[in-house]
């Protein structure tokens, strides 16, 4: 973890020299787990993609603000929160990915029900919860980031964070019962 | 179907959905959009967006900075300016906002009192003005912003003695009930205050005085003045009075009465200050006689008995019939304007409204 992050320091330094080889490596690099992080908020693969393309363009627009010090992960990771919220404050009417997932497997409820499996019912029932408990769930087991990067990301501190997952979880508990 | 899983389960299945295939960037996607970022690495301005959150941010702040700017700069020049110039109204509406504004009794009635003072200042100001103008089209122009100015101070002069009877009758009260103990620790914070409110009042009000004495007495002195000797004589004998309203000018009660007559027989009662001023004017219609008061040369003295083509009953001393109520009341006593008479002798008068005064 600590030498992907020593990686994308250097990268990032060269950078925001003008090296766009050191730029498509960060991408490289950085795209799939940012690619998880958006795609699992998302009904569409092509928007997630998009919104990719959007966040890495930003990303090396923004690079001369960079601060070098700070990890690049995070950095980029806020990035990637900040364009989700812009796109779902535009088109709030977009269904989650799990949603339309388990949906359109089928249209008899019945039988939706009964296929419906344990991880689906928790997806479903995460792509409810309010915008932070999802990123900090998000962050904290897909992306596996730990408390102090989560924190980086959010701008909450790690206190207030592990009480956000608890209440998060206690929440899902609930969600998926009623599912 | 409900499901019953525990914390710890949902901890698992959550980081189980790293490894779903649904969330896996595939190769020919991530080339595309590589590809398609690399071309664009090369023109690292963003496209200039009219609607743009952040270019707006930036905008909003500098053009309300302009606005204000302009705003605040029209506001200063209308607080200088005299009936008849183009931003006076501007002026006067700016005082209504700033009276709206103020909710503390004390803070508004200085504000009146400033208020009075510059109604005042504009009356100087025009006076000077006209008195020194040659010109005959810009001195009947500013002889018609004075008499404008003249009704202004007229109204404000209402405004401020009822204000100031208002403090008086709080002043007593204040030092009725803090009576025993004035007379050990000195004067109560409340006293002070009124009493600093009605000093406040005192000072614009005798500014006011002094000036509707010394025009009336240039108007007297000033043989080029365009009153007739009758006007003179009227006027001398008004002076006489200390009713603020028979102080103005010949040609400006003949405009007030036009104007305020005519108001009301469109509709009455239209205001309070409205009804005042018709009151005044009702009363100098006594003195001038039931005709129209520019064709009257000479003032009669002020009766208290009813009209001469009416069989009521005469008033009582004090009191002046009045065709409007249809009753005997005090007519114009809010004008008295004596301070050695406390600002209104008839502490009871019956025409006083205080619902003007909205504390």
């Amino acid at each position: 973890m600590a030498e992907l992050e020593s990686q994308l320091t250097a990268l990032a330094e060269a950078a925001q020299g003008g090296d766009k080889d050191a730029f498509g490596e960060i991408f490289d690099l950085m795209s799939p787990p940012i690619y998880r992080f958006l795609a699992s908020r998302l009904s569409d693969p092509a928007t997630a993609q998009d919104i990719l393309g959007q966040v890495f363009l930003e990303a090396w627009q923004s690079l001369p603000r960079y601060n070098t010090k700070r990890p690049f992960k995070t950095w980029i990771y806020t990035i990637a929160r900040y364009r989700l919220i812009d796109y779902f404050r535009r088109y709030r009417s977009t269904v989650s990915l799990e949603a339309v997932t388990e949906r359109s497997a089928t249209t008899d409820l019945e039988e939706e029900s009964a296929v419906r499996s344990e991880f689906d019912s928790v997806l479903l029932a995460l792509s409810d919860l309010p915008e932070m408990y999802q990123t900090v769930l998000r962050l904290k087991y897909i992306e596996e980031l730990d408390y102090s990067e989560i924190a980086q990301v959010t701008g909450k501190s790690e206190a207030s964070l592990r009480v956000i997952v608890k209440r998060g979880l206690d929440k899902l508990k609930i969600s998926i019962k009623n599912i | 179907m409900s499901k019953d899983l525990n914390i710890d389960q949902i901890e698992a299945i959550l980081s189980q959905a790293k490894d779903q295939p649904k969330l896996q960037l595939s190769a020919d996607a991530s080339d595309k959009i590589r590809a398609q970022l690399m071309t664009q690495l090369d023109s690292p301005a963003r496209p200039f967006s009219v609607f743009s959150i952040r270019k707006v941010s930036s905008i909003l702040p500098m053009s309300l900075a302009v606005v204000l700017a302009i705003g605040s700069g029209m506001a200063a020049f209308a607080n200088t300016a005299k009936p008849g110039d183009f931003l006076y109204p501007l002026d006067r509406l700016m005082e209504q906002v700033e009276v709206k504004l103020v909710r503390n009794p004390e803070v508004k009635a200085q504000v009146y009192a400033s208020f009075n003072t510059e109604r005042t200042a504009e009356l100087e100001i025009l006076a000077q003005a006209s008195a020194v103008e040659q010109r005959p089209e810009r001195k009947a122009r500013l002889d018609q912003a004075k008499a404008a100015a003249e009704l202004n101070l007229e109204r404000s002069l209402t405004q401020v003695v009822q204000v100031e009877e208002i403090f008086k009758a709080k002043l007593e009260a204040a030092a009725e009930t803090a009576k025993a103990r004035v007379e050990t620790e000195g004067e109560s914070d409340r006293e002070r205050v009124y009493r600093a409110v009605l000093n406040r009042i005192q000072v614009s009000k005798n500014r006011s005085r002094e000036l509707v004495e010394k025009l009336a007495q240039t108007q007297l002195g000033n043989p080029d003045q365009k009153d007739s000797e009758e006007d003179q004589e009227s006027i001398s004998q008004n002076l006489s009075n200390t009713r603020f309203g028979n102080r103005l000018s010949q040609p400006t009660r003949v405009r007030l009465y036009r104007e305020v007559t005519q108001d009301f027989r469109a509709e009455y009662p239209r205001t309070d200050e409205d009804r005042k001023v018709y009151d005044i004017l009702r009363r100098d219609g006594k003195i001038w006689g039931e005709d129209e008061p520019d064709q009257i040369t000479e003032d009669k003295p002020s009766s208290n008995e009813p009209d001469q083509d009416s069989d009521r009953e005469p008033c009582e001393d004090g009191l002046t019939f009045s065709r409007l109520t249809d009753t005997c009341i005090r007519v114009g006593s809010l004008l008295q304007i004596d301070p050695d008479q406390g600002g209104g002798s008839d502490s009871q008068d019956t025409s006083w409204d205080s619902s003007i005064w909205p504390f």
